[in-house]
């Protein structure tokens, strides 16, 4: 421990530094939503604009079917994947550090396989639609995210931390496999859990190609696709206008920067609020392994 | 014992991962193979298997069709809140008013994304009916034909889609969409404009004050005493400024078609358009300007050109299709201010391929959305409810007749020339009313440049055509908008282009070209 007042400042200072860097950009996003087209348009991207205005979010919600209705796909697909996720990782990786279950290597390795390699991503899409058929369902944004190898992997390690004695005495007194896994070894790896499901909430939330692929219903479009959707689309539009037959087409009726903006905070801010809630257990989790051993 | 249940483990991974490789790679040529698809309601139609000339079947007019599902892929600009509305209303109106006994799917996809979901789609061969494909945008036409993702139409055109196929445009124009390999039809165009002219887009405010006679344009140089006036006179006001790569030829003289830069006296010789002494004095009066401030100074690095033209302020911009009527497009996105235009070239036939629509390959039902597409280009009314939605609901016609999208209108998408022909549609308000007429006149006048049908083929050359496109996005920009000192930067263009190989890619032309004429009868 070094605790030279000089050295700790300049310490502090250089993450405040850091913190900044990335605080700012998420800063400046969230008051370009609150800033006017017009000033926009006049003063360009300021931290501190003239006046705050709520424009933007009110076009959003001028027609809040779509965004509702996201925000609910989102919301059922991130709960029910990460929930079912949570469930079959933790099964997985329970199973394959039990030093007594008798395939444990070769059922790792083929679980580690699949991070090394992959079908890639057309035979991906038969599989999914012509095999599972699972075009245009809401499983086809859970399923994909249901089991990551690294997952199993990380989570192995932890659960394998669990003495193999606290599970022999339970079996003494008379508990079956499901009654230890689920009232002692859950109980156990809380922390890890926690962790776990936070990763993959966030891959859920986040993750917009598999509905790119697998959706074509609207009423299946999850956020984050929406946000996609309005900022590439954006793009493609103003390049090619002059193809864009006789009457062209009335850019002026497209969303706006701010708009664009206020999509992105709506798009991020319910993860920013979940995140601090799990952090207590996050940071236990990555140390989990070095205290119980 | 352990090694060798572990190596057996890794062949059978092995064995495994091959198998699927090899599912992946059969799906692409056995169109055939999907067991089940979203158009699995079409169970019942005698031509759910086999290749559409050998189930001519479903043609007999007057028996009744069985009912089929057609699916129709197509990029938008927007997701439309309105869709299923729209969708139930075609339904509908295709059960009532025609005997095609189609349900009809639409399958709207953003423009943003709609490259990479079609891709695998088509590559995965997916069963999809009619695709939407343009010829150098999205979903590339020639290069989708090439990978056999469509279906050839040349057959079924004449018995499935007759009006289109003779009465929608000029039957000549059809030489345009047939495809580079095979010569052979493989889509529908939506017939909309198919000529381009260059020309400069002034706001009348300034041409009013300034008393600045437009007609008097006929060439950049011209422009030059308005500029000036301008940048006297209007602090804050920028005089000139284009979107980047849309200078416009830089002499009458010198053509550009099918890729190929020639003198209008000699079209079978290629030239290198950066070694002409025109584009050099082109780029001296670019810098000229650029130095005298009536370019935008930070014109090079423009990227999104409408969030500088949204403020209203450029004076002088340049128009690249001239479309008949464009001047409504304008105030929109300029700040409100209405402009007038004046054309320095004359309109030349660009072609029908903007905006097309094929028959998957992998469609069961070709004849039937063959059939379906033609009562879209001929029928007014199914064009209307999928190009502008439910009339009274999603828009209203003013007393004239023009479109006017309602207030918060959920279906508004302006796409109507992705979905057939144009002409079909309604005018917009701003539009003059003889606009359709105007611009069907403008592409049977156009002139067909005589290289129209050339096709270079680059397949020899492929690493020097890569190469010299590198060096052309590296250089052109800020030359032509005048930024950097043309006797500086042309110098090093050019050799830079040399060494990428440009004198390779014109003798192969130039080789091309002589045995393309001599072939066609010319010269």
């Amino acid at each position: 421990m070094n605790s030279n007042p000089t050295e700790t400042r300049v310490v502090n200072l250089i993450f405040i530094l850091l913190s900044l860097l990335m605080l700012a950009p998420f800063a400046l996003v969230v008051i370009i939503s609150l800033t006017g087209e017009a000033d926009l348009i006049q003063n360009g991207y300021r931290f501190v604009p003239d006046r705050l205005v709520f424009t933007a979010y009110e076009y959003i919600f001028k027609v809040p079917s779509i965004i509702v209705r996201s925000y609910g796909v989102t919301a059922a697909v991130t709960v029910i994947g990460t929930v079912s996720g949570l469930l079959v990782t933790a099964m997985i990786a329970y199973a394959i550090s039990r030093p007594d279950y008798g395939y444990r290597r070769v059922t790792s390795f083929y679980v580690f396989f699949t991070m090394l390699f992959s079908g890639g991503l057309i035979p991906y899409y038969i599989l999914m639609t012509q095999y599972l058929h699972l075009k245009d369902t809401i499983w086809a944004m859970i399923l994909p995210g249901m089991l990551s190898a690294w997952n199993v992997m990380v989570l192995k390690g932890f659960l394998a931390k669990i003495p193999m004695e606290i599970i022999e005495s339970a079996k003494m007194d008379g508990a079956g496999e499901w009654r230890i896994f689920f009232t002692v070894v859950i109980p156990l790896s809380t922390p890890a859990l926690a962790t776990m499901g936070l990763l993959i909430a966030f891959w859920h939330w986040n993750d917009w190609l598999n509905a790119l692929l697998f959706i074509d219903s609207q009423k299946l479009v999850p956020l984050q696709l929406l946000l996609v959707r309005m900022l590439s689309s954006m793009e493609v539009i103003t390049q090619n206008l002059d193809k864009f037959g006789i009457g062209g087409l009335d850019v002026s009726k497209f969303p706006t920067m701010s708009v664009r903006m206020a999509m992105v905070v709506l798009a991020a801010g319910p993860m920013m609020v979940v995140f601090p809630f799990f952090q207590r257990y996050f940071v236990q989790g990555l140390t989990v392994g070095s205290l119980k051993g | 014992m352990r090694t060798r249940k572990t190596t057996t483990m890794k062949w059978m991974a092995a064995a495994a991962a091959a198998m699927l490789l090899a599912t992946g790679c059969s799906q692409n040529d056995n169109s055939n193979a999907p067991a089940a698809s979203p158009s699995a309601g079409s169970a019942g139609s005698p031509s759910a298997s086999g290749s559409p000339s050998a189930s001519g079947g479903a043609s007999q007019t007057g028996a009744e069709l069985p009912p089929v599902d057609l699916t129709w892929y197509y990029g938008t600009s927007q997701q439309q809140p309105g869709q299923q509305d729209v969708e139930d209303a075609v339904n509908q109106y295709l059960k009532e008013h025609t005997d095609l006994n189609v349900t009809l799917h639409l399958k709207p996809v953003d423009f943003g994304s709609y490259d990479q979901k079609m891709n695998v789609a088509i590559s995965s061969g997916e069963p999809m009916d009619i695709v939407w494909t343009t010829a150098s945008w999205l979903l590339k036409y020639n290069e989708n034909v090439k990978k056999g993702a469509f279906l050839a139409l040349d057959d079924l055109l004449p018995k499935y889609a007759p009006q289109t196929f003779t009465e929608m445009m000029p039957e000549r124009f059809w030489e345009n969409v047939k495809a580079d390999t095979d010569g052979k039809i493989y889509a529908i165009p939506s017939y909309q404009v198919a000529a381009t002219a260059f020309g400069y887009v002034f706001q009348k405010r300034f041409v009013d004050k300034y008393n600045f006679d437009i007609t008097t344009v006929k060439k950049p140089e011209d422009l030059e005493p308005f500029l000036e006036t301008l940048k006297k006179n209007e602090p804050g006001v920028i005089p000139f400024a284009f979107q980047p790569g849309n200078n416009g030829p830089t002499d009458s003289d010198l053509k550009n078609a099918s890729g190929i830069t020639y003198e209008a006296s000699d079209p079978y010789q290629s030239l290198v358009r950066e070694e002409t002494p025109q584009y050099k004095a082109y780029l001296d009066l670019m810098h000229d300007w650029y130095k005298k401030g009536y370019i935008y100074s930070d014109l090079a690095t423009v990227k999104d050109f409408n969030q500088l033209t949204a403020q209203g302020n450029i004076a002088v911009m340049t128009d690249v299709t001239f479309k008949p009527g464009g001047e409504a497009s304008y105030p929109p996105k300029n700040g409100g201010n209405e402009v007038v235009r004046q054309r320095i070239t004359e309109p030349t036939f660009t072609g029908v391929t903007t905006s097309m629509n094929a028959i998957s390959i992998t469609s069961k039902n070709p004849e039937r959305a063959l059939m379906l597409l033609e009562r879209v280009n001929t029928d007014k009314e199914l064009y209307g409810l999928l190009s502008y939605g439910i009339e009274g609901k999603h828009y209203t016609l003013t007393s004239d007749g023009l479109y006017q999208p309602v207030d918060g209108s959920t279906y508004a998408p302006s796409i109507d020339w992705v979905f057939g022909n144009q002409f079909n549609g309604l005018v917009r308000p701003g539009q003059p009313a003889d606009v359709f007429e105007q611009t069907k006149k403008l592409n049977e006048e156009a002139e067909i440049p005589v290289l129209n049908d050339f096709h270079f083929d680059d397949s020899s050359l492929k690493t020097e055509v890569a190469a010299v496109s590198a060096v052309r996005a590296e250089y052109a920009i800020p030359l032509e908008t005048g930024t950097v000192d043309p006797a500086v930067q042309l110098p090093k263009f050019l050799s830079a282009l040399k060494k990428a190989g440009i004198d390779k890619i014109t003798e192969e032309q130039n080789k091309q070209l002589a045995a393309w004429a001599t072939k066609n009868g010319k010269q």
